[in-house]
């Protein structure tokens, strides 16, 4: 096994450990996961602009994951425009939907 | 590549080894304490974190898994498009925050308002009752040790007055026999 080998692998070892343990927390509920996809403003009703975030999130990554699993050219597979115009609109749904919480809330105080 | 690059090459994998496998095991025994990775400033879960950090760690494992497919063996091309949406989300992130630290004072610190949190409103109700039968439970005792120190209370009053009489009584009989003997 060649140097760059070892490092190679080592690096990747230390990203699977980082994830899984990472994972493990989040399971375990040492990293607090309480709100994800809930209003901020009190109420804790489910936020739709979040969950849809949520879900979006999700779909990038596993398709990503997909492609990368079947590349045999070991080019980095590249993010189609759909879906940067997904994660785009998704976030910023998102990031309007956090901000009118907030002023609305500003506003009552 | 010489020796003396060997060797570097071998420090360097081992120092990198090292400083990997410290870190997790300090992730792991709570030393770097990871609990507010996703929070936001009012210690709830964010979700513009959470998809950062879904994103890093795809886009990291992802590039590390293709550096041994790449032939010959580098760095493989970023393209741009995934550039592009890292960028969306550290920028979903930076305007997130931006928000929340905006106007700290309508942060609703965790658990503090609403009812959505129904389990932890029940357990701290289901404290509270139980608090309030033992409370009960002692006010019931105590009121018994009560009612018992005042039963022993009469019968000490009751002693003391019969005691009281028989010195009476004896006073009495001991001043008969001296006046029967004068």
């Amino acid at each position: 096994m060649t140097l760059t080998r070892l490092l190679h692998f080592e690096l990747l070892g230390f990203l699977y450990a980082l994830a899984a343990v990472v994972l493990f927390q989040i399971a375990t509920r040492r990293i607090n996961l309480d709100g994800l996809i809930t209003h901020k403003d009190g109420t804790y009703q489910v936020s739709p602009e979040r969950l849809q975030l949520l879900l979006a999130t999700i779909a990038a990554s596993a398709t990503y994951f997909t492609q990368v699993a079947t590349n045999t050219s070991g080019t980095m597979p590249d993010v189609g425009p759909q879906w940067l115009y997904l994660m785009g609109g998704s976030s910023g749904i998102y990031a309007a939907g956090k901000a009118w919480a907030f002023y609305n809330l500003s506003k009552q105080q | 590549m010489g020796l003396m690059g060997q060797v570097l090459g071998f420090v360097l994998c081992l120092f990198v080894g090292a400083l990997g496998l410290t870190i997790i095991v300090w992730i792991w025994t709570g030393k770097i304490n990871l609990s507010a990775l996703l929070s936001e400033a009012n210690g709830m879960a964010s979700m513009s974190r959470f998809q950062l950090l879904i994103f890093t760690f795809v886009i990291a494992i992802s590039l590390f898994e293709l550096v041994q497919r790449t032939s010959p063996a580098g760095f493989p091309d970023i393209p741009n498009g995934v550039l592009t949406l890292l960028g969306i989300s550290a920028s979903t992130y930076a305007v997130g925050k931006g928000i929340s630290y905006s106007q700290p004072q309508t942060l609703v610190p965790q658990g503090t308002a609403g009812d959505g949190d129904g389990a932890d409103a029940q357990a701290s109700a289901d404290e509270a009752g139980a608090h309030a039968a033992a409370a009960q439970a002692a006010a019931v005792a105590t009121q018994a040790a009560a009612n018992q120190a005042a039963v022993h209370a009469a019968t000490a009053q009751q002693a003391v007055q019969e005691t009281a009489t028989n010195v009476v009584k004896a006073q009495q009989a001991a001043d008969q026999a001296t006046g029967s003997q004068g």
